[in-house]
């Protein structure tokens, strides 16, 4: 920005020079101390200056031919110096009026155009900025450093007459320059849009800000078709934000998204969001960014990136030159989405509580069928080991995992042992459990401690050979069994072993 | 009946999606995954031996033509005994899941279907499980979202502290404020993980004395965020014959999750069967970061089996464990490495069964670590041991790989695996090697192909009858996508 405003300033002072000025050409054309015997006022040849009047701003040739008539002194060829386009607003009627007023009598024309420790008549130079800032109070003690721009200069929509090569030469204030300015901006922004008017016009911002549209300070400047062709070739630069070098930022970043989402907007459009919320939980904050479309600015975009590692910081050169991110992948055709590690290790496996409490917004990630892809059985292979139809057994008795939860403990379990022989077909001999000998004594202990497993080869028949009415009569029940409990929620079930209905009394 | 539900369920959705092509303003996306795998075993089949040659006396007895264990019935002139066929039985299935959504129906309307196709081929089709059963229906709902409400009507299933269920009929979310839900449901119950009804014929084909009703599920479920850490959610949920006679099942569950700092945190659950009085689950589990860039988790859970009370295992009185596990996890500073150990213990309650001369085992226990280095951005290896005994089986086992992902789009990798396994309650034993590749490929956005082919060599003995897992397996799964998300537009709209 100091660099911008600098050549702003610089570019203006030279070029327009406002008819007291002169540059170092022009006093190679017009040499004022060898005219200073002739001229006893300035206005004599300025005439128009302190009127704002172009045609008299300078002398016309016809005044130095006056002279110069090729007789007595050489002919010149003069024709003036051209106005050049410029941004600074400086006005020599007012100065003028102050001094006539008395308000500041010293504010004569040798006030801003007297040489350096030359108090000779016509011993002039062109203005320099820090005279204006002399007297124009700045808060900082140099031009380009923080300060009122307006006093001197006009807008850039207003400066209508500036050229692309003139703007893009704009010196960058030194402000700019500091890591934390593009961080700390917006705020400044916001409290002085206008001093930023000066050097910049709506697409400035709109290079990096996506939603220009809704930032009061971005929407209040004007469009400039200069400035669109400047920016056009520079992509937008995208720092990391510090909250976002937080460990727990995946995490945390839904509550923050809900109360300003607008934050997020400036870097983020919905593909962004889309690269992990495939889901539909957040899709009320997601709306709210900007949608993509084809050859709109995409902003930062994430696929690819794990969430859980912070982004790299943009590096100072990047930031300076407006390059991109180096978290940033505008790839958006071939990049794809890729399973991020958002949860802590194991998480498969104890996910439970933190989804049906809520805590987590699964949906706001997965979409629906990630949780059907396990729970619904047999969708991808991710949950278990490889080949764990062949290690399944422990788990299985020892119940680590709800197996219901997937699989269902009857038709799963069972259908598949049956198929290969591990089922039970109702017979007693048929040597399977052939590692306890005296199994027929066991087995009650076995089937109490595990009873699914039992389930997942037996059916309630082959219990029933003993345990009912029909069969042997053994009550299959504990000693805590609460009979009246259970037949009152399901008296059939008890039908099934005691035939023609419960007992009256608890076993 | 199973077929001709599902059928109706797909023309609906079919229906649906040619109502939706249409309709020019609106979206569609759908999505296919196609997975083919073979399996092929030798199964365990009965034999018999003369009871001339066997050794010892009583019911079980030492075979002695063929070194195992028989079992013979009083009075019978064979002994029999399981052992692994002589051939060899194999399966290739194939599973084709469709997933459509289609919005734009209308303000917060949109449709969902996930539908599953399967088949099986080969000799032994009955390998792969269900394979009779050609399609399902997982989702097919219509959903209304508007202002603090939500409502589905359709097959569809739901998660809670119960786990996951699935359900004929409608569902109503409000959001009476901010952080807190009420979800009341209802519908016709379907058998968990079979999306199929009770009485469908998927529990008579397994099962001699199957539920000869449907049920009717109806519960609600409160969900709350008091604060940004603490989460609280409450179900009950109960499920009646359809003739209003009896109960299948009345449950509640509860579940808590309270995040303490950056990264500790402590979360809770209950699930309780009101028809028994048991809870099935009692679950506490802390998350604790230590110096060191250590991180302790560990857990107290007592659990007992749950049934529905169309079957008569619930009045078996099982009992339930006592459990406690702990895991340590360390990660480097940048997380390229990282290391996981962990172990478990579990007592069971008494059983008031059995002879106190012949205990089976009561106790359990369970430890492994695992690890996985990111050795650079290409190459990541991992490699995890675990050992696990307790009452019915034992098995420690080993896995090792390395992964090459050179980018996105492609991926690569090898491992090897080593498991032995152990049955308590009959002779088997045995030990599987495992060398593996799998690989996977994305062309384009939205298409990828992913396979894998692992041998198998099992290692075991006759004396020990176990279904031999020495083979080649191999799967390969097609994942695509055609249509937008919502909140993209397409290419050249």
């Amino acid at each position: 920005m100091r660099r911008w405003l600098g050549g702003t300033l610089a570019l203006a002072l030279t070029a327009t020079s406002a008819g007291l000025a002169v540059s170092g050409s022009d006093e190679a054309r017009f040499p004022h101390i060898e005219h200073k015997g002739l001229f006893p006022t300035c206005i004599g040849c300025h005439a128009g200056v302190l009127e704002e009047r172009e045609i008299d701003r300078f002398p016309s040739p016809q005044q130095c031919a006056g002279c110069h008539d090729g007789r007595d002194v050489r002919r010149v060829d003069w024709d003036g110096p051209r106005p050049e386009p410029s941004n600074l607003k400086f006005s020599h009627v007012e100065h003028n009026r102050e001094a006539n007023l008395g308000v500041d009598p010293a504010l004569n024309c040798r006030a801003c155009h007297a040489q350096r420790g030359d108090t000779a008549f016509m011993a002039v130079q062109r203005e320099r900025a820090s005279l204006c800032i002399g007297c124009h109070a700045h808060r900082a003690t140099a031009h380009l450093v923080d300060a009122e721009c307006r006093t001197c200069h006009v807008t850039l929509a207003q400066a209508r007459a500036l050229s692309d090569s003139a703007i893009a030469a704009f010196r960058r204030p030194p402000s700019h320059d500091r890591p934390e300015f593009l961080q700390a901006h917006g705020a400044t922004a916001a409290e002085s849009q206008a001093r930023c008017a000066i050097c910049h016009a709506r697409e400035s911002c709109e290079r990096c800000h996506l939603n220009s549209d809704n930032v009061p300070a971005i929407a209040a400047l004007e469009r400039d078709q200069r400035v669109m062709r400047l920016a056009v070739s520079r992509e937008g630069a995208y720092p990391v934000p510090p909250s976002h070098l937080d460990p727990d930022f995946h995490i945390e970043h839904g509550e923050q998204a809900r109360t300003r989402v607008q934050a997020c907007a400036t870097c983020h459009t919905q593909p962004s969001c889309r690269s992990c919320h495939i889901g539909r939980g957040a899709s009320d904050v997601i709306a709210r960014l900007q949608p993509a479309a084809p050859g709109s600015r995409a902003g930062v975009q994430l696929r690819g990136q794990d969430p859980t590692r912070p982004p790299t910081p943009l590096p100072a050169p990047d930031r300076a030159g407006g390059g991109n991110g180096s978290h940033e992948d505008r790839n958006l055709a071939v990049a794809a989405p890729v399973p991020v590690k958002v949860h802590p290790a194991g998480f498969s496996a104890t996910h439970g509580p933190a989804a049906a409490s809520g805590q987590l917004t699964c949906e706001g990630c997965h979409a629906r069928r990630f949780c059907s892809d396990c729970h619904g059985g047999e969708g991808e292979r991710r949950f278990h080991p490889a080949n764990f139809v062949a290690r399944h057994a422990p788990e299985a008795y020892g119940r680590q995992r709800d197996c219901a939860s997937c699989h269902n403990t009857e038709a799963f379990c069972r259908d598949c042992h049956q198929a290969n022989g591990a089922g039970a077909t109702g017979r007693r001999d048929v040597a399977f459990h052939t590692a306890q000998p005296l199994w027929l004594l066991q087995h009650g202990q076995a089937a109490r401690q595990g009873l699914e497993s039992c389930a997942s080869c037996h059916a309630q028949r082959d219990c029933m050979q003993c345990h009912s009415t029909l069969g042997w009569g053994i009550s299959p029940h504990g000693p805590g069994f609460n009979a009246k409990r259970m037949a009152d929620r399901n008296p059939q079930t008890c039908g099934y072993c005691h035939v023609g209905g419960p007992p009256r009394t608890s076993p | 009946m199973r077929m001709r539900v599902s059928v109706v369920m797909a023309l609906a959705l079919a229906a649906g999606l040619t109502t939706a092509d249409s309709l020019r303003a609106q979206g569609v996306r759908i999505s296919g995954t196609t997975i083919t795998r073979y399996v092929e075993v030798r199964p365990l089949v009965n034999d018999s031996v003369s009871i001339d040659s066997t050794s010892g006396t009583g019911t079980l007895r030492q075979g002695t033509s063929r070194d195992v264990a028989v079992q013979c019935a009083a009075g019978a002139l064979f002994c029999r005994y399981k052992r692994t066929a002589d051939a060899s039985e194999s399966t290739v299935s194939l599973i084709q899941d469709l997933e459509a959504s289609v919005w734009g129906l209308g303000q917060g309307i949109r449709a969902y279907a996930h539908i599953r196709g399967r088949a099986a081929g080969g000799a032994t089709k009955d390998l792969w499980p269900q394979a009779d059963d050609a399609m399902d229906v997982l989702d097919a709902y219509v959903e209304i979202e508007r202002w603090r409400i939500r409502g589905r009507a359709g097959r569809q299933w739901r998660t809670s502290g119960m786990g996951y269920y699935n359900f004929d009929g409608v569902s109503l979310l409000v959001r009476p404020v901010d952080r807190l839900t009420v979800d009341a449901f209802g519908g016709w119950s379907l058998v968990r993980g079979l999306n199929e009804s009770l009485t469908s014929g998927a529990i008579a084909a397994v099962e001699d004395i199957p539920p000869d009703a449907r049920g009717l599920v109806f519960g609600v479920e409160v969900r709350g965020r008091p604060t940004t850490r603490l989460s609280l959610a409450g179900t009950y949920q109960r499920d009646i014959r359809d003739d209003g006679d009896a109960f299948y099942s009345e449950r509640v569950s509860a579940d808590a999750d309270l995040r303490i700092g950056r990264f500790a945190g402590v979360s809770a659950s209950v699930e309780a069967d009101l028809a028994t009085g048991e809870f099935n689950e009692a679950l506490v589990r802390g998350r604790i970061p230590l110096p060191a860039r250590f991180t302790l988790t560990a857990e107290g859970r007592r659990h007992v089996p749950f049934f529905e009370l169309w079957t008569i295992w619930g009045a078996f009185s099982p009992v339930g464990y006592t459990e406690a596990n702990a895991t340590v996890a360390w990660s480097d500073a940048d997380s390229r490495l990282l290391l996981q150990g962990r172990g478990g213990w579990r007592r069971y309650e008494e059983t008031d069964a059995g002879l106190a001369f012949l205990p089976i085992e009561d106790t359990g226990w369970r430890i492994g670590a695992n690890g996985t280095w990111r050795a650079s951005e290409r190459w990541t290896v991992f490699a995890g041991t675990h050992a696990e005994l307790g009452f019915g089986a034992a098995r420690s086992d080993a896995d090792a790989g390395v992964r090459w992902e050179p980018n996105q789009r492609v991926f690569a990798g090898a491992r090897v695996a080593g498991f032995q396994t152990a049955h308590e309650f009959r002779v088997g034993t045995g030990r599987v090697f495992a060398l593996g590749l799998d690989g996977g490929i994305r062309l384009g956005s939205e298409v990828r192909i992913l396979g894998d082919a692992t041998l198998y060599r099992h290692d075991y003995s006759d004396f020990a009858p176990s279904t031999d897992w020495s083979q080649t397996r191999a799967s390969i799964r097609i994942e695509w996508t055609i249509g937008g998300d919502p909140g993209m537009r397409e290419p050249g709209s």
